[in-house]
C-alpha cells in the first residue's frame, strides 16, 4: 500500500501491479543487514501510528493527495529527527522513507511491467548514439 | 608411489596433500611424455591467453593451466541476457553473498547476482593483510579479461624514462620504441576503438573508430583546451569492437551492441577477452591443452641442468599433486600469484624463491583512485543519448608534463569520465503522481571525472608468503603488506581541484568534489613484484621477461612492471606477452632455451 502511495497506478501500472511488495519483502528478508531490516519493520508501524495520530485513518484510507502530503510530511518530519539525532552524536542509517522509497523505485524499475511499460526499455540497444533530440513523450531508459 | 613421483622429493610445504594412489598408477602407464609439453602457460587471463595464441601459432604444443573452473565462451556466461527482474534479488547482493565474498565485496560494484560468481569466493581464497589490501580476482578461464573495464591505453616514452630519470627504484629495461610495434601488434589483434590525437604523454595506436562524445563532453572538451595549453580530453580508448577486422569476424566476433552488460561475458565477443580472442585462436591452431582446476604450486628447477623442467599443481578438485615439463615456462597468473609461485620455488639454486636480488615481492604498486569531481549542467536538455556506452572520456595526464605541479610531488594522473542524462536513478523529492512523473522523464545532464594516479614502486610496498598458515590446498597464504605513501598522498589535492577547475571553465553547477582515503588494489590495477630490470642485482626479470638464473622461465603479467604509469596497465601486459613469446621461440630455435 505504501509501495502504491509512492508509485501509483497512473496512465502506467503502479508499484502493486508491478509486484513491487512482492520484491521489496525478499529483498529486505535475504539482503538487508538486520540494523536495517529493523529500520523497515519499526518503521512501518511508526507509519502506522503516525496516520492514526493524524488522520484517524489507515494509510489505505486515505485518498490519493491525502497519502501524498501524509507522507511528504512524515519525510520531512523524520529527516528532521535524524538530524537532531546525527547533531547529538548518534550516527543514524537512512530513514524507513528513504529506504523504502529507493526500495520501490529499484524493485518498479526492475520489474518486468515497470521496467517495460513506465519506461524504455531495451536489452540490446544495438547502438551508441551520443546526442539526439528529446522527443515528447520519450520516456526514460529502463537500464 | 610410482617411479614419477619417487624420484622427486615432495617439498615440505605441499603440507597433508597427498595423491591418490590409482592416480599415480594413471601416470605412470601414460608415462611422462603425457604430461610434457613444449610450452606450459599459467594462467588464462589478459596475459596468459596472449602467451598461449603466440606460443601455438609459432607451434609450440602448450599446455595452458587455469587454477579455477572453466567458463566456455558465450554458453557460460549464464546471464547474459537476462533482464533485471529474472536476476536473483534484482540484481542486488544478498547478505549470504557478501559474507562469503566479503573482501571482493569492498569495491561496492562487483559481488552482485548478475556477475558475483565470477569473483572469488573469500572464505575459500583468503589472504592476510598487515595493511588493507583490495585484492580482487576471479578464478577461471579468461580470469580478469571476463571483468576487466577494457580501457586501453600506452605507457609513453615518458613513463618508459620516469625512473631512470627520477633516479627511483631501477630504470626499466625497455625504452617506448622497442614496445612500441608490438603495441601495434596486439592491438590491431585485440580490437582498440579510439581516436588519433598525436599525444606525446598517450601515443596513439591502432585504433577502430572512436565511441562519440556526448554533448557535455564536447564542452568540457572545447572549455580544457581554451583555457589550458597542454589539457584535453578524449573519448576513452577501450578494447571493443567498433569495426570489426576480417581476422576478428572470423573468430566469431562482432561489433559492441552498446548493452553495457559486459561483466557478464559478451555473447557478441564484442570486447577483448581471452575466450572470445586469444585463447580462441590458440584452441583453433590445435596446439592447446587447457586445464583448469590446475593450482600451480611451483617451478621445479632442475639443479643439475641449470633449467626449470615444469611445473608442479595441486588439482583444486582432487588436491592431487601433479607435474607437468616443458621446455619453456609463462607465468601469468596475475601480479601477486606469479609473484607467490616464484617464492614458492626452491631449489639449491634458488634456496629463497627465484630470486637473488631480493626484489621479489617489493614494489607492489596500484594506481590510486576515488577522487574527483561531479557535477550537473542546466544546458541541452533537448538532447539525449541513445544505447549504453561501455565507456567515457579520458583526460590524459598534464601534471609534469604539459603543466608544473602545484604540491609537491612528481609523476602525475590522468582522469575517467561521462557525462551522461540522468535517468530514474537520481534523487527525486516528492511522492504519488508527480513523483512518478518525474521519475520517468529524464533529469538534467550530469558530468563527474575521477583521478587514476601513478603510485612509485617503493622497496617496502611488499607482498610476502605466510610462515605458518595455508589454504586448503596446502599453499601458503599470501600476505600484504603495502599502502600509499606520501608522493601519492600529495598528489590528490591536485586530482580534486583540477577537476572541479575544469568542470568550472565549462560552466557546470553543483560541483561537488571527493577524496576518499584509497587502499592498495581498489584500482584492480595490482603491478610490480618481480620487476624487470637491467641486472639480476636489481630485479627479478630481465629485458625479455625472463627469470634471472632461470632464463627459460618467462613472467610477463603486471609482477613484471617496473613502474605503474597513470595508464590502465592491461595493454602493456599484452604487448610485454607478445614480445616476449615472440623471444623465447627465437631463443629456442636458435637452441639457447
Amino acid at each position: 500500500m505504501i509501495a502504491e502511495a509512492i508509485i501509483p497506478k497512473t496512465d502506467t501500472p503502479g508499484a502493486i501491479d508491478a509486484g513491487v511488495p512482492g520484491w521489496i519483502e525478499v529483498i529486505v528478508q535475504d539482503c538487508f543487514e538486520p540494523a536495517d531490516q529493523k529500520v523497515i519493520v519499526e518503521g512501518l508501524a511508526d507509519l502506522m501510528r503516525r496516520c492514526q495520530e493524524a488522520h484517524r485513518k489507515d494509510i489505505s484510507q486515505l485518498t490519493g493527495p491525502e497519502q501524498v502530503s501524509f507522507l511528504t510530511k512524515m519525510h520531512h518530519d523524520t529527516l528532521g529527527e535524524k538530524r537532531e539525532a546525527q547533531k547529538a552524536g548518534n550516527p543514524q542509517r537512512k530513514t524507513f522513507l528513504e529506504q523504502f522509497k529507493d526500495l520501490t523505485k529499484l524493485c518498479y524499475v526492475g520489474s518486468e511491467v515497470g521496467a517495460t511499460e513506465a519506461f524504455d526499455f531495451m536489452l540490446v540497444p544495438g547502438k551508441w548514439v551520443a546526442s539526439m533530440p528529446l522527443e515528447p513523450g520519450q520516456k526514460v531508459w529502463a537500464m | 608411489m610410482g617411479r614419477l613421483h619417487a624420484a622427486r622429493t615432495r617439498p615440505k610445504s605441499l603440507g597433508n596433500v597427498t595423491p591418490s594412489p590409482l592416480t599415480e598408477m594413471n601416470l605412470n602407464i601414460q608415462g611422462k611424455a603425457a604430461h610434457t609439453f613444449d610450452a606450459i602457460v599459467v594462467g588464462s587471463g589478459i596475459s596468459g591467453g596472449w602467451a598461449a595464441k603466440e606460443l601455438t601459432e609459432k607451434g609450440l604444443k602448450t599446455l595452458v593451466l587455469e587454477r579455477g573452473h572453466d567458463v566456455k565462451h558465450i554458453v557460460d556466461y549464464k546471464t547474459t541476457n537476462s533482464p533485471p527482474w529474472e536476476l536473483q534479488w534484482l540484481n542486488t547482493p544478498s547478505r549470504e553473498m557478501l559474507a562469503q565474498q566479503s573482501k571482493q565485496a569492498r569495491t561496492g560494484y562487483t559481488v552482485r547476482p548478475e556477475a558475483g560468481y565470477l569473483f572469488v569466493d573469500d572464505e575459500d581464497h583468503p589472504y592476510e593483510e598487515k595493511k588493507r589490501f583490495d585484492w580482487m580476482r576471479g578464478y577461471h578461464t579468461g580470469g580478469r579479461s571476463l571483468m576487466w573495464g577494457k580501457q586501453s591505453y600506452r605507457m609513453s616514452p615518458m613513463d618508459f624514462e620516469a625512473n631512470g630519470k627520477d633516479g627511483i627504484a631501477t630504470p626499466w629495461p625497455i625504452t617506448y620504441d622497442e614496445i612500441a610495434p608490438w603495441y601495434d601488434y596486439v592491438e590491431r589483434f585485440a580490437g582498440i576503438s579510439g581516436s588519433k590525437d598525436g599525444l606525446e604523454q598517450l601515443p596513439d595506436g591502432v585504433f577502430q573508430p572512436p565511441m562519440d562524445l556526448t554533448p557535455p563532453e564536447l564542452d568540457l572538451k572545447a572549455a580544457i583546451e581554451g583555457k589550458w595549453k597542454g589539457r584535453t580530453l578524449i573519448p576513452g580508448r577501450v578494447a571493443h569492437l567498433t569495426a570489426p577486422t576480417e581476422e576478428q569476424l572470423a573468430l566469431g566476433r562482432a561489433s559492441c551492441q552498446y548493452r553495457n552488460l559486459c561483466r557478464r561475458g559478451c555473447p557478441f565477443g564484442a570486447y577483448f577477452s581471452s575466450q572470445a580472442a586469444t585463447l580462441k585462436a590458440a584452441a583453433n591452431t590445435g596446439k592447446m591443452t587447457l586445464r583448469p582446476h590446475s593450482i600451480v604450486h611451483s617451478v621445479i628447477f632442475d639443479d643439475k641442468t641449470e633449467k626449470a623442467i615444469g611445473v608442479r599443481l595441486i588439482d583444486e578438485v582432487t588436491f592431487e599433486t601433479i607435474e607437468y615439463y616443458a621446455q619453456v615456462i609463462f607465468l601469468n597468473a596475475s601480479t601477486v600469484a606469479s609473484t607467490a609461485i616464484l617464492m614458492n620455488s626452491k631449489s639449491k639454486r634458488f634456496p629463497n624463491g627465484m630470486d637473488e636480488s631480493g626484489s621479489l615481492g617489493g614494489n607492489l604498486m596500484d594506481h590510486h583512485l576515488g577522487v574527483g569531481a561531479g557535477a550537473t549542467l542546466d544546458t541541452h536538455q533537448d538532447k539525449i543519448h541513445f544505447g549504453r556506452r561501455p565507456n567515457g572520456f579520458y583526460v590524459p595526464r598534464f601534471r609534469n608534463f604539459s603543466e608544473k605541479p602545484n604540491g609537491n610531488y612528481i609523476r602525475g594522473f590522468g582522469y575517467q569520465g561521462g557525462g551522461m542524462r540522468q535517468g530514474w536513478n537520481r534523487w527525486i523529492d516528492g511522492f504519488g503522481t508527480d513523483f512518478k512523473k518525474e521519475l520517468t522523464s529524464f533529469g538534467p545532464w550530469s558530468i563527474s571525472m575521477g583521478g587514476f594516479g601513478e603510485c612509485l614502486p617503493y622497496d617496502n610496498n611488499r607482498i610476502s608468503l605466510s610462515k605458518d598458515k595455508t589454504d586448503k590446498w596446502g599453499l601458503p597464504l599470501v600476505v600484504a603488506d603495502a599502502e600509499f605513501q606520501e608522493n601519492e598522498i600529495k598528489m590528490r589535492g591536485d586530482m580534486m581541484n583540477d577537476a572541479a577547475e575544469m568542470l568550472e571553465a565549462m560552466g557546470a553547477k553543483n560541483i561537488q568534489t571527493y577524496n576518499n582515503p584509497p587502499s592498495i588494489g581498489l584500482g584492480i590495477h595490482e603491478m610490480g613484484t618481480a620487476r624487470m630490470g637491467n641486472t639480476a642485482k636489481v630485479s627479478v626479470l630481465n629485458k625479455h621477461n625472463q627469470v634471472w638464473g632461470a632464463e627459460n622461465v618467462f613472467c610477463t603479467d603486471g609482477a613484471a612492471m617496473t613502474s605503474a604509469g597513470c595508464q590502465n596497465p592491461s595493454l602493456t601486459y599484452m604487448a610485454l606477452t607478445a614480445r616476449a613469446a615472440d623471444f623465447a621461440v627465437s631463443e629456442i630455435k636458435k637452441g639457447n632455451l
